[in-house]
């Protein structure tokens, strides 16, 4: 999980003392999952590499200028969105580009199953109660699971309200709680309680 | 209907967005369905990419790549692409620039005959505000370690005779190897001359010593008012010079600069070699057989901090250490409790008393 006051101070180092190992250490935290966010907006983990990257060349060239950036973070994601839905456009010349098209392939996430001891079964139920999911709903489940976003970030990211972000949420977590349910017997179940406690 | 409640209630738990009446909520709700439970801690657990999950190898190759992409975008920010315009333009702007040379050379010959050509330079100046200590690259590629409250004056661009920076303060100087530019470190009481070589100069206006340390290659320090007589340095050898103040040799009324001696001294190893002249490059302040008074001062420049004496009888302690992670309240402790020689506090304002 991304550790907020951490990317600040990063963010900080970089715009205030033009450090270039707090850069490095930014990228590398953020990386991943904004390539994972603009590959499901183009479509491409190729060009999302080269938007992440020419987001973080603009961060480099711009960083006095960013030193009164609220939150880093929504202004990274925001970025990449903004440069992703631009490479859209021009690939498709005319169209209007949005976030209605995503591909989940990119979004799909798991339990990390070197964390817990969920069996393969359970994880395949999990993952297909994802994919069924509404693709925005996926995104948003992912921006809170494993991007750490709070429930504002992810609305001002997507330019919804704060109470959609908590409803898409819920309707994420039934179906998987729905899943799961139907995958247990009673006593698996239980059993699995009493270890628990 | 309790179903949807409790979905709710897991989504904000998971998000870390319930405050602690919700948490009461759904504790009482997980109690009535136990296979909640295990979707909490499952909902709870770190999660992963199902497809093209980056790992730490990855994460390296995609950092390496993308360095690559902002050296190339701000070279060519630095430098526009001049390459293509200037073939498909070429004899036009052979002509602009015949005239343009032309006019200049009419106007440096002008102006050579009224007063001395003075070439207009765009000066860069970096500061080292607090203890943050700074890397920076000099236009032809040396590059600069900056020490605590520091400031480097350079030009965007080395004029092709010689390589002049201004220093005020301490830098550690890695200078890249160029016979026909030898590079000039100005500080107000000297100057250093090398050729390609890497090397400390500490000259704090504060402080009343100024001190050049060689680690390789050669150099020669100039003192100011008397740069015809330069004095060479060996690796691993420092100069320290006594500073004069301008208002006590206005006092005096004298040039009483030859009266203090120049101390040559060789440089102060520690463990693994490391040398106390050249430590803060890495990150590590360190001293040997130094009184507190200077250790003090360097403690000060390590940690933006106001450390005083109550007394002067504390001041000649002599000690020896080496600090990298430690914060000023543990170095102090270190200090303090170790020898038990000496006591500090800490008053309103923030200053440290020592006594």
């Amino acid at each position: 999980m991304v550790n907020n006051e951490q990317i600040r101070i990063l963010f900080d180092r970089i715009c205030r003392d033009e450090e270039m190992q707090a850069y490095k250490a930014l990228y590398s935290l953020l990386c991943s999952r904004l390539i994972h966010f603009s590959a499901s907006i183009v479509y491409s983990y190729h060009l999302a590499e080269e938007i992440v990257s020419d987001v973080f060349v603009m961060l480099w060239q711009k960083r006095r200028q960013l030193q009164h950036v609220r939150n880093p973070l929504v202004y990274l994601y925001v970025s990449t969105k903004n440069l992703s839905l631009n490479s859209l456009q021009q690939q498709k010349k005319h169209q209007h580009a949005t976030l209605d098209m995503l591909d989940v392939n990119a979004l799909s996430i798991l339990p990390d199953a070197e964390h817990n001891l969920i069996s393969a079964e359970v994880s395949l139920k999990i993952e297909q109660a994802i994919c069924s999911l509404p693709a925005r709903c996926q995104l948003i489940f992912r921006l809170v699971k494993l991007d750490g976003l709070k429930y504002n970030e992810v609305a001002t990211l997507l330019e919804i309200s704060s109470k959609t972000v908590d409803a898409q949420l819920a309707i994420a977590v039934k179906k998987i709680t729905q899943a799961i349910r139907l995958d247990l017997s009673t006593d698996q179940v239980n059993a699995y309680y009493k270890i628990g406690q | 209907m309790e179903n949807e409640r409790l979905a709710y209630l897991l989504a904000r738990k998971m998000a870390q967005e319930s405050g602690p009446e919700e948490e009461r909520e759904l504790e009482q709700l997980l109690q009535q369905y136990p296979y909640a439970s295990y979707v909490t801690e499952m909902l709870m657990q770190p999660w992963k990419d199902a497809t093209h999950a980056h790992g730490e190898k990855e994460v390296s190759a995609l950092l390496e790549k993308h360095m690559a992409r902002l050296e190339q975008a701000v070279s060519v920010a630095d430098a526009p692409a001049r390459g293509t315009i200037i073939r498909r333009y070429f004899w036009r702007y052979v002509a602009i620039a015949a005239s343009i040379a032309i006019l200049i050379g009419a106007w440096f010959i002008w102006k050579s005959g009224t007063t001395p050509a003075v070439k207009q330079m765009e000066i860069a100046e970096t500061r080292v505000q607090k203890t943050p200590r700074k890397k920076i690259v000099l236009p032809d590629g040396s590059a600069v370690w900056l020490n605590a409250g520091s400031k480097l004056e350079y030009p965007e661009q080395f004029s092709k005779k010689e390589r002049t920076v201004k220093l005020e303060g301490e830098a550690f100087f890695d200078i890249i190897k160029d016979a026909d530019r030898p590079f000039l470190v100005r500080t107000a009481e000297f100057s250093v001359r090398v050729l390609g070589t890497s090397f400390d100069v500490r000259a704090y206006p504060q402080e009343d010593t100024a001190v050049a340390a060689l680690i390789r290659g050669s150099i020669e320090v100039l003192l100011k008012g008397n740069e015809d007589q330069a004095i060479p340095l060996r690796p691993n050898e420092k100069l320290t010079i006594p500073v004069i103040r301008t208002a006590i040799t206005a006092i005096k009324g004298k040039n009483e600069e030859s009266t203090m001696p120049l101390i040559k001294a060789p440089l102060t190893t520690m463990r693994d070699s490391l040398v106390t002249e050249t430590a803060w490059v890495q990150n590590k302040l360190a001293f040997k057989h130094m009184p507190l008074e200077q250790v003090a001062t360097l403690m000060e420049q390590w940690y933006n901090a106001d450390i005083r004496f109550k007394n002067d009888s504390r001041k000649s302690l002599y000690f020896s250490g080496v600090f990298e992670k430690e914060d000023l309240e543990e170095a102090l402790n270190v200090l303090s409790l170790t020898t038990q020689s000496f006591r500090y506090s800490k008053d309103s304002s923030g200053v440290i008393w020592i006594e």
